[in-house]
């Protein structure tokens, strides 16, 4: 079988530092793949290669079977990419629903003039979409936010919402880049229920970094750890939790513990 | 009054009033509604569902959830086969809950959401009556797999299909139903030791609510917001007993954090709350009105102690002088109207608090027209 996402030998440096060497990385489909680490290992870059946010210097990117390596991100977010940031990255004078709709930008097919007559298609169009819009507020439990701008929401919510806005994108692969960072146990916990069931429940294959180890362990299907930009090890929870160059990459040459808790 | 159960009403509102609002649910943002004519099929699907597999006269059935209609459905649909609905408190503790569950034997316990069902689950072993749980909301439950578990679509198409193979049982069992068979299950909260299950029978229900009607005057083009929780006996009272007496439209919120913003764009024109909600309201409102500027605030205050002044002479029974009249007139204009649109009690003909003591200067006083 076939990987619905395929990172071959990926390599990308900024200047003299080689942000990551030789990274090869499937996600099968329907899959929660995470993706750990100690702080400058590489995880965001790897993100950021997928999204087309970076492109590699050498090595390839294939998303269902086609190279998808030079695009540029508006095009991979039409091919059902989407992702969310670490530092949150939404409009913040906006409302929840603008900005939700707008996740449903590459959609949306109506013109300028269309939109200005707002008329027979158009308007049909908005319905959909709000409808699609709708059904993702309904799913992240933030009715009684519709109507806030995002600026004025506590830190949690706004994850919460910016995960909204990925999803309204319908996507095949969900890119997460630290859902869970700054956010405490409640929001934590929200948000791991939020990450299964758009798995679950959506079938929408999950790509993930974070650095709970409770929660990668606990909701990830397979676990891969980077680094210094290399990858050393991919596996179930259980087997890469066992692994040795796993612990000393965390803890260093101790071999004492596993990397239960640790913040990188 | 002819119709002498609950189930006979809802019989009744289908046949006389049918395309009429019953009840209404905003979901995706938009107010959802279901005529006399369909509540009555929901409820009938439901009834012969739960009938199919085997629940029978005098046994009880849980809800448990915020207020749904699919909840108020299948209490309806257990009292029309003779059955007895026992509403819980959807936030009680595990505990509390086992007490209830164990001591009222329910067999049918129809949960919201996942949280919800987690909760029975938790509590399955200690209940050896419990035969079906059923849940409306399908969310995060694909991998529950149990054959004592069941969506609510399941059983109202397990239904349809016992009813296209009975013909005229729902009716039956329907005509089967006595005055004095109990109606509801409503327990106490439990301070003074564990709760007391309170038996309510049919004749009783519907005396609560004549009694309602009268005092109050509710007709059927009302509106009123089921937003308080379903176990409350107030609740059922309203929601249930008095909506299928009188015929008129319950309305259940979006979640519990919109209960503010639904109420005022629904504009009930009935609206039940304890003293506990009014006093937030009367909060709320005098927050507003000390961060107003100052000319705002004069004219708030000056009115609202024209109006507190008219309200206790008019309690008092003594005459109001003209000035007052007056004053109570311009502030009608500039400060009471705007303040009830704010709080959704635009359309309020009549805002009761009840089953509680309240302060003695009552916050539903500024609010009651």
């Amino acid at each position: 079988m076939s990987a619905l996402l395929e990172i071959r030998e990926a390599s990308k440096a900024f200047g003299g530092v080689q942000a990551v060497t030789r990274v090869s990385l499937e996600a099968q489909k329907g899959e929660i793949l995470s993706v750990i680490g100690p702080n400058g290992a590489g995880k965001t870059t790897v993100l950021n290669m997928i999204s087309g946010f970076y492109h590699p210097d050498t090595g390839r990117i294939v998303l269902e079977g086609r190279d998808v390596t030079d695009l540029a991100p508006s095009k991979i977010a039409e091919l059902g990419i989407a992702r969310t940031f670490q530092n949150i990255a939404l409009f913040r004078g906006m409302t929840v629903l603008d900005n939700l709709l707008l996740g449903r930008h590459v959609h949306m097919k109506t013109g300028v003039l269309g939109a200005f007559a707002y008329w027979g298609f158009a308007q049909k169009e908005e319905v959909e979409h709000r409808k699609r819009v709708e059904d993702i507020i309904d799913f992240l439990r933030i009715q009684d936010l519709r109507r806030r701008p995002t600026g004025s929401l506590a830190y949690g919510l706004q994850k919460r919402v910016e995960l909204g806005r990925a999803l309204a994108l319908d996507p095949k692969i969900l890119l997460l880049d630290e859902p869970m960072g700054g956010c405490n146990h409640e929001e934590k916990e929200d948000m791991a229920r939020f990450i299964l069931d758009v798995n679950e429940e959506w079938g929408v294959t999950v790509i993930l970094i974070e650095h709970d180890m409770g929660v990668v362990m606990d909701i990830s299907d397979r676990v891969a750890v980077l680094d210094m930009g290399q990858k050393i090890a991919d596996g179930t929870p259980d087997e890469v939790r066992a692994n040795p160059r796993v612990i000393k990459a965390y803890l260093g040459e101790t071999k004492s513990n596993a990397p239960g808790g640790s913040r990188g | 009054m002819a119709e002498s159960t609950l189930a006979r009403l809802l019989q009744r509102n289908a046949r006389d009033l049918h395309d009429r609002p019953a009840i209404r649910e905003k979901d995706r943002g938009i107010w959802q509604t279901w005529s006399w004519r369909q509540y009555h099929d929901e409820v009938r699907d439901f009834a012969l569902g739960l009938a199919a597999l085997g629940f029978k006269r005098g046994e009880r059935l849980s809800v448990i959830g915020d207020n749904r209609p699919r909840l108020y459905w299948a209490q309806v649909a257990a009292q029309c086969l003779g059955g007895v609905p026992v509403p819980v408190y959807q936030d009680s503790i595990a505990k509390e809950l086992a007490f209830v569950w164990s001591h009222a034997e329910c067999v049918v316990i129809v949960a919201e959401d996942q949280e919800q069902v987690d909760k029975v689950m938790a509590l399955k072993a200690e209940l050896p009556a419990l035969r079906l749980v059923v849940y409306d909301d399908p969310r995060g439950m694909s991998h529950y797999k149990h054959d004592w578990l069941r969506s609510y679509q399941s059983i109202q198409e397990l239904g349809r299909q016992f009813g296209a193979k009975n013909p005229g049982f729902f009716e039956a069992e329907i005509e089967k139903g006595k005055p004095e068979d109990v109606a509801i299950i409503c327990y106490t909260s439990g301070t003074t030791g564990n709760p007391k299950g309170v038996m309510l029978t049919n004749a009783n229900a519907i005396a609560l609510a004549e009694a309602f009607r009268k005092a109050d005057d509710v007709r059927p083009e009302d509106d009123a917001l089921a937003y308080l929780p379903m176990a409350w006996a107030g609740d059922a009272a309203y929601t249930l007993f008095l909506s299928l007496v009188v015929g008129f439209c319950a309305n259940c919120p979006e979640s519990p954090e919109t209960v503010q913003r639904d109420l005022r764009e629904l504009g009930p024109t009935t609206v039940l709350a304890p003293p506990r909600i009014w006093e937030n309201m009367l909060t709320s409102v005098q927050v507003k009105a000390a961060d107003a500027p100052a000319f705002k605030r004069w004219i708030f205050e000056r009115f609202r102690g024209a109006a507190e002044r008219a309200e206790i002479l008019r309690a008092d029974g003594k005459p109001i002088p003209m000035s007052l009249r007056l004053a109570c007139m311009i502030g009608e204009v500039l400060v009471y109207t705007p303040i009830r649109d704010q709080l959704g009690l635009r359309r309020a003909k009549r805002a009761v608090h009840r089953w509680a003591p309240t302060r003695s200067d009552s916050s539903g006083r500024s609010a009651s027209t």
